[in-house]
This record gives structure tokens, sequence and C-alpha cells, in this order.
């Protein structure tokens, strides 16, 4: 939190870049200067009648025209500005003070308080703003004070709310915590701690206000409330020109256009602010039917290709395409950046024989997921998938239209992620989703698919299947809604299977019982297992074969015995070196200093220079080839028979 | 879910007695004495002498709110001072054409906001900004402005719509639809921008969410995906934003029914307003508030019908 710039300060900065918000910015500067100084801007007296010159068009002398008393429409305008903004002025800054006060109060004491503010919150809501308004406007004898303040209180009601909200999200952190434990006074920890979290909102907020503000007063005068009927106020305004409307409809427009414009601004400002507020705003996982067509990335260096016309690594010419189930060539996914286009993926190539698990390693970042997905074709929008090719069972899905392509999903080629409580659509029963699954892949009818899911369900190893099967996401364990996942993932009796971190988000127990699960199915059905992982310690007990991925491209790739044998990149060995630790440390690996680049930071030369202890001049000059390490074995590493051939690897006995 | 309904219901309780112990107050709180507001300045003390007693003025006040709230809860709301009439009577005239309007705003709102909300946000691109422009538009134009320049296009000009009245629908269903249509479209306009404004931004929320993927690796069709999964789970804050605009219509009834002369519920608080008819205007608010508190009944039945979450909790 130190340091940094404030993310409130970060997202006024981007708001003001928004030609819209500064549209709006202008409108209400200027609103803000004529209702202040209207003498100055206001060329006649807004009740200066002219009866020679009434009902007048727009002209040089009355730039918006007379009214039905010749009055000058654009004075009138301008001095009626100065009530509106006032009053909505006034509106906010009670329903600031108030909404802050209850919702501090509220939010950070709970218990009684919490819930006599939000009593008093739904006694509010229960009376529709406007009739409490004009009702007050009655008892108050069109004190138009008392309205407005009226308005704020109700105003305050959303105020309140909001920041409870933020305040209880706020006091639950940790840092109020510490410095609850550190001995702060309350108030200065609701003013240094708490506060900064709701600015943001509050003033987004506070100008949705401005506006709703702005049409009650206009409305209230349009009705003859509130404001003194001789004042030119803004709903008078209109009021004066529904008079004329049948025969003088351009009355209408100079008022009508002043109320819009403002309202729109004040709307403007809100909804700038809030879009550039920080947040967790996530891309759409909808595949998109017409794929981007990208440019060369800028981030990527042209690379020296291979005898085979790949840039190395890619599966051996002389392995019959049958034989495989996956088989990926030179690979790239890319997303459009401030920077221009940015690969995350960069060339990547695999393969997989039938019914063989292959592992895909690496840190968070490297683009093991974002590969799996570009297999699957569910790259998230606006990324954009190249390859030389990628074949799925046989099937060439990288030259098919997005919608043979849709066909094969869920039937050649199906996944399991690593969130499985997010996984499921929460608005379904477990049941329900395998029998929409069901009906999709196999054509089956209701029944018969009911009978399938719960087959399916049993096979995945739950024990009460029509428990499950009536289940809602929400009702599931972690574990058992894997399974589901799993049971999803069957429905259409896929030949590979990706599985994306499937046990990162599980407990510790059931992992291995999701991992056995998975083996079983490779044996029972003959699939094919993408696993991919952060852990080469999972990899040990299942994996056949290994592709390390190390910021976006394949940097070592053999068979599991070889690669934890003689590991031919310094980054494999730094990998199982860690091995031991990771499974509690998570990503962080507690052997290899500092951290994988990011995408627009790859150097032109090896990635991993820079935290290699076998690093030399010759590694940084230019992008490093695929090495023979044994057969079938490859490394991109320079070194990379000198570092296989230092032993012994084994975790256990590795040095640094 | 029954739960969730009883609580709600016996929150209803206290906050309708908040409600109505205010509108009580309403005589009390006007400055100086009500009867001289409601009869002017040069009433006789024998007038004022009947209307104190008429409104039991002449009564302590914890004797009022006692024989008041008595009532009240028995279905007597009063008589109105100005028409004499039971004021039950005149809300349950008043009622059907402000809840004509109510539904009939809210059902368009909803079939346009939905259909654009979810088209701006499935398309992208320009067709999703221009929506949006439109919508940030629309919300910004005054009700009552709106109305005389539909009044002034579609009734005066071109003449299909009659400019003010209302046909009670047991008498012509067709007139009462056409004595609808230019009413429910000025109050129609704000609240689908904000129904279409929250169903994109549902939208788009849940596109972004990981079940979509999953549903798409399962070999669910784009089209399923769309129009089953992601349109049930953003109902879920539509449900929420229908609700708040369908009690958005109550405060707009206010103004509108004054424009075009609907005989409805915020005709009959104004017009008490401006006579000082008290138990006309205590009435009112007592049902504005039972009709707030029932919609987010409805809206709470609604949620829990959609979200198994909240239905199961």
């Amino acid at each position: 939190m130190t340091g940094t710039r404030s993310p409130f300060r970060a997202a006024l900065g981007a708001m003001v870049r928004r030609p819209a918000v500064v549209v709006a910015l202008v409108w209400v500067g200027l609103l803000v200067l004529i209702s202040v100084f209207p003498d100055f801007f206001a060329p006649y007296d807004p009740l200066k009648q002219d009866l020679s010159a009434i009902f007048e068009p727009p002209s040089a002398t009355h730039w918006l025209g007379t009214d039905n008393l010749g009055r000058d429409i654009l004075s009138r305008l301008i001095f009626g500005s100065t009530g509106m903004l006032q009053g909505a002025v006034l509106t906010a800054v009670v329903a600031v003070v108030i909404g802050v006060v209850l919702g501090l109060v509220a939010g950070y004491f709970g218990g009684w308080a919490d819930s006599a503010v939000s009593f008093y919150v739904n006694v509010l809501l229960s009376v529709p703003g406007f009739v409490i308004i004009v009702t007050v406007a009655f008892i108050s004898g069109n004190n138009v004070v008392v309205i407005m303040a009226s308005l704020g209180v109700v105003f305050s009601s959303a105020i309140a709310r909001l920041v409870r909200g933020s305040t209880q999200a706020a006091r639950n952190l940790l840092y109020v915590d510490s410095a609850r434990v550190s001995g702060l006074s309350t108030p200065r920890i609701i003013t240094r701690h708490v506060f900064p979290n709701v600015t943001g909102p509050l003033i987004v907020q506070t100008f949705l206000f401005l506006a709703q503000a702005f049409l009650i007063l206009a409305s209230l005068s349009f009705l003859g409330l509130g404001f003194d009927p001789q004042s030119p106020d803004w709903g008078q305004l209109v009021q004066q020109a529904t008079q004329e409307i049948n025969d003088h409809p351009w009355l209408m427009v100079p008022i009508g256009a002043a109320l819009i414009f403002t309202v729109l601004a004040f709307n403007q400002l809100g909804a700038g602010l809030r879009e550039s507020l920080p947040q967790n705003r996530r891309e759409s996982m909808l595949v998109s039917d017409r794929p981007r067509v990208a440019p060369k990335p800028a981030n990527l260096a042209d690379r020296a290709l291979t005898p085979d016309g790949t840039s190395g690594l890619a599966a051996p010419r002389e392995l019959v395409d049958e034989d495989l189930a996956l088989d990926v060539r030179d690979l790239t996914v890319s997303f459009p950046q401030d920077a221009g286009e940015i690969a995350v993926v960069d060339t990547v190539s695999l393969h997989a024989k039938r019914g063989e698990v292959l592992g895909l390693v690496g840190e968070s970042g490297c683009g093991k997921s974002m590969t799996a997905l570009a297999v699957l074709g569910l790259v998230p929008a606006p990324g954009a998938v190249q390859a030389a090719s990628v074949s799925i069972a046989g099937h060439v899905v990288s030259s098919m239209s997005e919608k043979d392509r849709a066909r094969l999903r869920g039937r050649t080629i199906a996944m399991i992620g690593q969130e499985p409580m997010v996984a499921l659509d929460p608005c379904f029963t477990a049941g329900s989703a395998l029998v929409e699954a069901l009906r999709a892949n196999r054509g089956m009818s209701r029944s018969e698919a009911k009978a399938t899911a719960l087959e399916l369900l049993t096979k995945v190893g739950i024990a009460r299947p029509m428990a499950v099967f009536q289940s809602y996401p929400h009702q599931l364990s972690g574990g058992m809604a894997q399974r589901v996942a799993i049971a999803l993932a069957l429905t259409g009796k896929p030949e590979i299977l990706i599985a994306d971190e499937p046990t990162t988000a599980l407990d510790v127990t059931i992992q291995a019982e999701i991992l056995d699960l998975l083996l079983d199915l490779r044996d029972s059905e003959g699939m094919t297992i993408v696993l991919v992982t952060h852990d080469l310690g999972v990899l040990a007990d299942v994996g056949d074969r290994v592709a390390v991925m190390y910021a976006g491209e394949i940097i070592e790739t053999g068979t599991t015995a070889d690669v934890f044998a003689r590991p031919g990149h310094p980054y494999t060995r730094g990998l199982l070196a860690a091995v031991p630790d990771a499974a509690a440390e998570g990503d962080r690996l507690a052997a290899l200093p500092g951290r994988v680049p990011l995408p627009r930071d790859w150097p032109t030369g090896c990635r991993f220079a820079e935290r290699c202890a076998f690093r030399m001049p010759a590694c940084t000059q230019a992008p490093v080839d695929a090495t023979i390490v044994d057969a079938g074995h490859l490394s991109r590493c320079l070194a990379a028979r000198e570092v296989a051939a230092i032993s012994p690897a084994h975790p256990s006995t590795e040095e640094r | 879910m029954a739960r969730l309904v009883v609580r709600r219901l016996l929150l209803a309780v206290p906050t309708l007695f908040v409600v109505a112990t205010f509108s009580f107050l309403l005589m009390q709180l006007v400055p100086g004495d009500p009867a001289l507001m409601i009869l002017g300045q040069n009433a006789t003390q024998s007038q004022i002498a009947d209307l104190h007693t008429q409104l039991g003025l002449d009564q302590p006040p914890m004797e009022q709110y006692v024989s008041w709230l008595g009532s009240a809860i028995t279905g007597d709301l009063g008589t109105s001072i100005i028409t004499g009439r039971s004021v039950v009577s005149s809300l349950s005239l008043a009622l059907p054409p402000t809840m004509s309007l109510a539904i009939l705003a809210t059902v368009v709102s909803l079939l346009l906001g939905v259909t654009f909300g979810m088209l701006g946000a499935v398309k992208g691109g320009w067709t999703d900004r221009a929506i949006q422009q439109v919508a940030g538009v629309g919300l910004a134009i005054p009700n009552f402005w709106v109305a005389y320049i539909l009044i002034l296009v579609f009734a005066l000009t071109f003449q299909l719509f009659p400019a003010t009245g209302y046909v009670p629908i047991n008498q012509d269903p067709v007139g009462w639809l056409k004595s609808l249509v230019l009413p429910v479209a000025s109050i129609a306009i704000a609240n689908t921008c904000q129904i279409l404004l929250q169903t994109r931004a549902s939208v788009l929320d849940v596109q972004s969410r990981d079940f979509i993927r999953t549903l798409q690796a399962t070999g669910i069709r784009r089209g399923a995906v769309l129009t089953k999964h992601v349109l049930r789970n953003a109902a879920i804050p539509v449900a929420v934003a229908t609700g708040i605009s369908f009690i958005g219509v109550f405060s707009g009834v206010v103004v509108i029914e004054a424009i075009f002369n609907t005989p409805g519920l915020g005709n009959l608080l104004l017009t008490g307003v401006q006579g000082a008819d008290f138990p006309v205007v205590q009435g009112t608010i007592v049902v504005f508030a039972i009709l707030v508190i029932l919609t987010n009944l409805a809206v709470d039945l609604a949620t829990g019908w959609l979200d198994p979450r909240v239905r199961l909790s």
C-alpha cells in the first residue's frame, strides 16, 4: 500500500482520458460558472418582458429566442440554473454526510448499530422517493431547503448501504486488524484505512445522485412545488413551454437540451469514474465465432527454422500421425495490448501418443493454461491463435471453422479446470448439467441420459450418485464438484482429456484421489491425458512424458524418466530441486530466485538467462534452439548436455 | 426460502408501522393549524371547530394516534375532506390505473431492456457502444418533458392516441390500451435504459465466469450456452433491477398521471397535497408503502426461484 499511487488517483487519471468524461466535465464546469455568476453570463434580465418581441426564434440578439412575454430564454436558463444546482448540491451533501456516518457506524460496529441502520434504510426505501418529497413539500409549506434536505435523507439510505458494505469488507482485511493491534484509535483506523476504500464508489454514487436530484427538482418545480413560481427554474421553464407546445414547440428544445445534457453529464462523470476504478474485470469466456486475425507479435524475435520446417521440439516426422492423439506444431497465442500485439505462447509444439499422460509443467504465467485453451479452441477474446497445425485424434483443427471445431469439443477432446467450485453453472443441478451434456453429445433421450449420468457419477467414484445428481454445485464439496466436472468431461467419451491443474484447489488428501481417478480412466477408457501442473512432483508418479514451459515456450521435453533422471535445462533442474517444498509453497519456487518475465519483457535470447546459474555470454545474444540430449529428449539450452551430465540430479541431493 | 419470505413479512410489519406513524404525524408536523390550512385564512370559528371534530384534532394526540391506527388496521382510512368519500374507496378506484401503468411500463421495459442489453453484451463492438450511448441519453431524459413531446407528436400532430384521460379495461380494452400508450412510453423510456444497462452488465459478468468455459468444453452449443445458462444467471440481478424500476414507476406516476390526467394514485396524492386533504395523503402513502413492500417480496420470490443458492439457504 505504500509508495504506489493510490488506486483512486489512478482511476481519476484514467477517467479524464475518456472523451465523454471531458465533454461532461466541460458542461458541468460551465454550469457551475453560470449558476454562480448568472449576472455576468446572462445577456438580459430573466424577468424583463418585451411584448414587442414574443416567441422570437433564435437570433443574434436572442441566442435561444424569447418566450410568450418576450423574455430572453437563454437568460432564464442561466438564472434558473442557480437554484437547481444549489438544490442538487444540498441534496448530495446531506445524503453523503448522513449516509457516510450511518454506513461507517453500521459497518464498523456491527451488532445492534447495524440492525438499526438497516431498519432505517428499509423504512426509507419502503416509500417511493418522489412520494416522500411531494409530501414534504406539502407539510413544509414549499420550503425548498427542507425539501432538498429530505431528498438527501432519502438518498442517504443508498450511501449508508454502500459505505456499510465497504467498511465491513475493509474491517475484515488484515491490515485493519493489524492497525487495531498496533493501538491506533478507532477514528484513525476509519480515516486512514477504511475511508480510502470507499472514496471511489462514494464519488460515483454522488455524481449519480446529482443527476437524480436535478431530475427530481425539475419534476417538483414542474408541478409548481418547491420553488417560487416566479423564478425561472428549469421545471417552471418546461411547464411554461408546454403551455404553448402546439404553436411554439421550439420552446421545449432549449430547456429539454439543458436538462438532458446536465443529467447526462453527471451520469457520465459517475459512470466514467466507476469504469476507471480498479476492479476484477475479466474477459468473456465465450468463444467468438469469428476469430481475430492478429499481426505478428511484437515481442517475438524471428526464429531460425529447423530442417523439418518447424521451430524445433515438434513431434518427429517419423511418428505416424495416427499414433498421435495430440500433435501441436508451432502454436502461438497473442493478445493486443497497449504496446501492440503481445504473444503469451510462443511457437509451442507438443505431442502425445494415445493412452499417454503428457505433463505440461511450469510456474504460473508461463503460458501453460493458455496453451491448453488454444488446443481446445477456447482462448478468450481478444486472443488470437496461430499454428502450423493442431491435430486432435487425427482431426486437423487448426484449419477448421469455429463451428466444426465446437463439434469436437466434448466428444473428441474435453477439459477439467482448476476451480471445480466455479466450473459448474450454479443455477442447475449436477444431474441436469450431465443430462444436458449427454443429450448434446450422445443424442440421448431424457431418461436414457439420466441413467447414464448416474452411471458416470458412479464411475468417477461417487458413493451416493442419486444425492449428487440432485445437488446444486454450492451444495458440493470441492472434491465432489471436481468428480462431477470429470463426469461431465466424460459425457462425450473424449479421446483426449485436458486437466488444467485439476488438484490445485483441493485438499491434499483429495488430490491423490482425483489423480488416481484420472489414471484409472486413462486405463479403462484408453484416454490421452494432458496434465497441466506447476508441480513436477505430481508427474513423477503419473506422467509418461513431460513438456516443461517457461515464458511462453517449451524449454525441455522428453520421457518423464529421462527428464527426471538427467534434466537438460537449468530451469527443469530448479523445478526438480524445489519439489519437496513446492506443495507447501504453492507457485513460489524456493530454489529459483527471481520471477518469470512478463511476455512484453521477453528478451531476444534465452528467457531464463536472467535467473540461470549456468549463464554464458552466448545465451543472451540470439534465440536458443533445441538441443538433443538423448533420443526424444530435447532441451532449449546451449549447455543442455553439460547440464544433463551433472549428476546426481535427484532432488534430495541437489545443491545450489 | 420459506424462512426468507417469513422473515421479510415479519420485517414488513414494523416498517409499515413506522410508515403509518409518520403519515399520521403529517398533521402534527404541519406548522400551525391544519384546519386553517384546509379551510383558508377566512374560515369561521365554527367551521374550524367542526373540522377539528371531523379530523379528531380536538382529542389529545395520543388518543388520535391510537384511534387512527386502530381504524387503519381494520381498513378504515377516514374520509376525504374535499370529496367526502371514504379514502379506501378512492384508493381502490385509483389503484387499477396506476397498476396498469406500472405493469405495462415494466413489461415493456423488461422486454426491450433485456433484448437490447443482451444484444449489446453478446455482439460487442460498435453495436454495443451505440446501445450504451443511446441508453445513457435515455436515462437522462426527464419523463415529464418527454411526455409532452410524445403528446405533441402522437396526440396533437398525428392523433394516434388520446392526449389525456383513462379508460377502464372492463369498459373498453382497446381504449384502455390506447389511453395508456403515451403515459407508459413516458415512464418506460428511462426504465428500459436502466434494465438494459443492468442486463448488459450482468451478461458480461456471467460470460466471464469459469462455468461458461466448462460448458463450451463439454460440447454445449454457443446458442444453448447463451439462451439457457447466460440468460438464466444474468436474470438474477436483472430481476432485482426490474423490481427497482417497478418501484420507480410509483415515483413517476405523481408527475405522469398529472400530465395525462390519469385518475391513479399519483394524481390522488397530488390533488390531496394541493387541497391539504390529510386523510387522502395519509392513505395514499400507506398504500404506496404496501405496494413497495409487496414488490420487494415478489422480487425476493423471483430471485429465490431463479437462484438455488438463495432458495436453499
